[in-house]
């Protein structure tokens, strides 16, 4: 359940943040969001991984459809692909990485805190 | 141990944006041009229109209207010239901004700062080859012109207000693929931009290969295989023409030697324009056409590029509506029609080249010798950006004559070979004023009155107008020479060499209202020999012009379906003064199989080149050995060097069977022309079948020849290939693989005139939208879109978009 609302959050703020700052704003969405909201590593990091990943393929099939892949089959081409579909998916690994990336290094981020708390425990 | 969990993942995280914000290599910097909210996937409109309906741009006085039609032509409404000329500026910027910046940082020598080092010999020559020089030249005189100067700072404003106004977003697609973003706009761009054109258009000379040859060849060779004019040569001022003037006269000096020395390969890299830049126009009288009004056709043949070198526009302001191609960077249209007139262009091919040879006194080239004297040379250290390296520096000297392109630092042999070139477009001229004038005239008064401001490159202007007259000038800035002034490099240290003076405007070659009916002109001999001012070139056409006299001289009642006819005509005038004595030659009985089915195609071949035809690909490769064969001699000693033109090969493979050169050197038996024709008929079938077996694609003359209309940064991707076109250089579709007929225009001047057009591209630079290559189809099929230039913004036809531009608000 936090994994899927850590996910949509992530796709949420990054669409809008796309909208007004240039693409590493993903990063910063998905560490504000590691950081933020606990999990474990693996929780945190696919939670960046498909919430950007799943934006950036969503985002890409919409203007690949709507324009018939005209440039996406173009580009393809020049990245030695067949098909525009291609570089949906290229898109949406690129965004995933940096999205789950970001997200872990947010949470081990979180975790260096909390490591002064739970010290002062055992000690 | 957390601390370092945490530092190896956000190691890895900055490591990700860091790289993916990078170029490396070839490759753009993916996170930025993937994103699919403001990379790659941004530029992607096909059918979309992504401007905005309401723009603000300041400087302006009123509003302006601009009105896009069904092919994302511009209809611009301006209340005065200022508004529409930053209109015109804001509206090419925003429809094709990276072209406009690639081809002035081209002219410039500046493509290293775009791709890297691989450019820099070419940059090299651009500042060698004097455009930026000529362009800082230019510039001043547009400047300083009344009425050019406030307007040139007006169309700089408006793309400047577009460039300010762009986000990563928004910029064109190639900035975001090589990662880099647009400077501003400056006048001396646009005077770029015409040194561009000058130098594509009067860029090439053969004065170094004439003296290599005149060395190899002796002076007598020289001149039986590169004459100066050819027996039936059809010139663009038909006979009837008398030259009532008295001409200015420079005598030829008593004793003229040209110096045998000359640079080393001056043209490997391929830095000189394409030789087959050219074109075609012609004007008909309303004697001869279906309407009793004139009519005039153009078609400039340039490289096939996408974006197109053309951006075709109807501009209106009180006092103007005018329609037809722009060049994006230069104010108003270039070659177009008015509610009066229409004219149009081809090249004005002539030699305003000189090269000579300076003698310096020392090493440190501070002065050279000159009618006994010791000059003082001018040195400028020109610096190159280069992407990802070092800034280079290239010391250029200027003499009296214009700058030192070829010296010991640039493909010179050693510390005496300098040479210096004279050239017509170093000096300063105001093209900018002649169009100014050209897109306002009323009649024929105001059209001569345009052409006396233009210089170079020198053009065959064709003019109708609506009150009948038609008309053809030779119009440019010529040297007045003696006989082959020029032709070979010159003795730089002898005054007698040096241009004295230059053809005075009323002594051009021109001609109004022929007899005939008709003018034309298709890059051919401006004159015959009763002109009383040497002229020389190294490669008139002689092909195009005289099928075109030909037709139009037969042609009654003409109709626009004539002239649409005619432009894309495709009769091989040369190969039919040549293929039946090449086929007559063989012996039928030594073909095989293949080879006799190779020549009854090319024996039932009508000389019409289809593009579905297969004769036309035997005959091209079957010509190339013959002439390859032919010319061995010549091309053993520099594969670069020119050769003997079309007309000088044909009578000597008809009149003079003993030649020497028809031997083929390599071979030890003494060949005749029969068994040079036959050598490369096999030949040519052999390559012809090769070709079959290695591509997958039917043999048929399209195929073969392959006509790509090229993006100007070379990319496959965003280019157009194996285009459905007939025709060949010297053909009047002269559309060869990499060249042809760049705008085809028609107008009628009946009332209303009407215009059609076609270019192989389309209105938008971006490789993203469907307008980007849209007509390349109707361009190849021979068909035409007509032109609406209704002064009336309400009666124009398929509007389907509009954008009103306004003054910043107070």
């Amino acid at each position: 359940m936090k994994f899927l609302f850590r996910t949509i959050i992530i796709a949420v703020v990054a669409h809008f943040a796309l909208l007004y700052f240039p693409w590493w704003s993903i990063a910063v969405c998905g560490f504000f969001a590691g950081a933020l909201l606990s999990g474990t590593n693996l929780s945190s990091f696919f939670s960046g991984f498909l919430g950007i990943g799943f934006l950036w393929f969503i985002k890409g099939l919409i203007i690949h459809n709507g324009s018939d892949g005209l440039l996406s089959d173009k580009i393809a081409t020049l990245f030695s692909f067949s098909n525009g579909v291609y570089m949906i998916l290229v898109t949406a690994i690129i965004g995933a990485l940096v999205g789950g990336f970001s997200t872990l290094s947010g949470l081990r981020f979180r975790k260096l805190f909390k490591r002064e708390k739970s010290r002062g425990l055992y000690k | 141990m957390k601390f370092i969990k945490f530092l190896f993942s956000f190691i890895i995280a900055v490591a990700l944006v860091v790289g993916l914000n990078e170029k490396w290599g070839q490759i753009p910097p993916l996170g930025k041009f993937l994103d699919p909210y403001n990379g790659f996937w941004a530029n992607s409109e096909n059918k979309n229109i992504p401007f905005e309906e309401k723009v603000v741009i300041e400087g302006l006085t009123e509003a302006v209207a601009v009105h896009y039609d069904s092919l994302l032509i511009p209809h611009v409404f301006a209340k005065n010239d200022p508004d529409l000329y930053m209109t015109q500026g804001y509206v090419t910027a925003l429809n094709r901004l990276w072209q406009m910046e690639f081809q002035t940082h081209a002219s410039a020598g500046r493509v290293s700062e775009i791709i890297g080092a691989d450019a820099l010999n070419f940059d090299r020559y651009q500042r060698r080859n004097g455009l930026l020089y000529a362009a800082e030249n230019g510039v001043k005189v547009m400047e300083e012109d009344p009425v050019v100067g406030p307007l040139l700072n007006a169309y700089t404003s408006g793309i400047n207000s577009y460039i300010s106004s762009l986000t990563y977003n928004q910029l064109p697609l190639e900035y975001k693929l090589l990662n880099y973003k647009p400077e501003p706009w400056t006048n001396l761009k646009s005077a770029l931009l015409l040194k561009y054109m000058a130098n594509d258009l009067a860029g090439s000379d053969s004065d170094i290969e004439n003296t290599q040859l005149l060395k190899i060849l002796g002076k007598q060779r020289f001149d039986f295989l590169f004459p100066d004019r050819y027996s039936n040569m059809d010139p663009i001022i038909p006979s009837e023409k008398q030259w009532d003037f008295d001409p200015i006269t420079v005598r030829r000096p008593d004793s003229v030697a040209f110096p045998l020395i000359f640079p080393d390969k001056p043209n490997e890299n391929g830095v000189q324009p394409n030789p087959a830049n050219g074109s075609n126009n012609w004007v008909v009288s309303g004697k001869k056409t279906s309407t009793g009004k004139p009519i005039l056709a153009n078609d400039p043949h340039l490289g096939l590029n996408l974006p197109s070198i053309w951006y075709v526009m109807h501009l209106n302001a009180p006092g103007v509506n005018t329609y037809g191609g722009t060049l994006p960077g230069a104010m108003g249209v270039i070659i177009g029609f008015n509610d009066s007139i229409s004219w149009g262009e081809t090249n004005a091919t002539r030699d305003v080249r000189d090269w000579y040879h300076i003698q310096f006194k020392d090493a440190d080239k501070t002065e050279y010798f000159y009618n006994g004297k010791w000059l003082k040379t001018q040195k400028i250290v020109q610096s190159f950006k280069v992407r990802g390296e070092d800034n280079f520096s290239d010391t250029i000297y200027y003499t009296h004559h214009g700058p030192i392109v070829y010296d010991e630092n640039y493909k010179g042999e050693n510390a005496k070979a300098n040479f210096a070139l004279r050239w017509t477009a170093h000096d300063p001229s105001n093209e900018q004023l002649t169009f100014h004038l050209l897109n306002r005239a009323n009649n024929y008064n105001d059209f001569t009155e345009a052409l006396t401001h233009y210089d170079t490159p020198a053009q065959n202007f064709a003019f109708a107008s609506v009150q009948g007259d038609i008309a053809i000038w030779v119009n440019g800035k010529f040297p007045v020479k003696w006989e082959e002034q020029g032709k070979f490099i010159m003795d730089g240290s002898r005054a007698d060499m040096d241009w004295v003076d230059f053809i005075p405007h009323e002594h051009k070659a021109y001609l109004k209202n022929p007899k005939q009916g008709f003018l034309s002109s298709a890059n051919q001999i401006p004159v015959d020999s009763t002109y009383p001012y040497y002229h020389y070139d190294k490669g008139y056409e002689h092909y195009r012009n005289r099928r075109i006299n030909n037709q139009l001289s037969t042609l009654q009642n003409i109709t626009i379906g004539d002239m649409m006819r005619l432009q894309t005509d495709n009769f091989n005038l040369f190969a039919s003064e040549i293929l039946p004595e090449m086929l007559e030659s063989l012996n039928k009985n030594k073909l095989n199989e293949i080879q006799k089915k190779a020549y009854d195609i090319l024996s039932n071949w009508d000389y019409i080149t289809e593009k579905d035809d297969v004769a036309p690909a035997y005959f091209e490769v079957w010509w190339d050995e013959v002439y390859k064969n032919l010319w061995d001699e010549i091309y053993d000693k520099d594969e670069n060097l020119r050769k003997p033109e079309l007309p000088v090969t044909l009578e000597i493979l008809k009149n003079h069977p003993n030649d020497p050169f028809i031997d083929n050197k390599s071979t030890d038996k003494k060949e005749s022309i029969t068994d040079l024709y036959m050598a490369g008929f096999k030949s040519a079938v052999d390559s012809v079948e090769n070709w079959k077996s290695e591509k997958d694609l039917d043999l048929v003359w399209s195929n073969f020849k392959n006509t790509t209309v090229l993006h100007l940064a070379r990319l496959p991707a965003f280019s157009s290939e194996r285009v459905p076109i007939g025709g060949n250089k010297h053909i009047v579709n002269a559309t060869s693989a990499r060249h042809g007929a760049s705008w085809r225009m028609i107008v009628s001047m009946e009332t209303p005139v009407r215009g059609y057009g076609v270019y192989p591209g389309g209105q938008s630079g971006n490789p993203g939208s469907h307008y980007y290559d849209n007509m390349i189809d109707t361009w190849s099929r021979g068909e035409y879109y007509e032109l609406d230039h209704n002064p009336n913004p309400e009666a124009l036809n398929n509007i389907i978009f509009t954008q009103t531009l306004t003054p910043s608000e107070e």
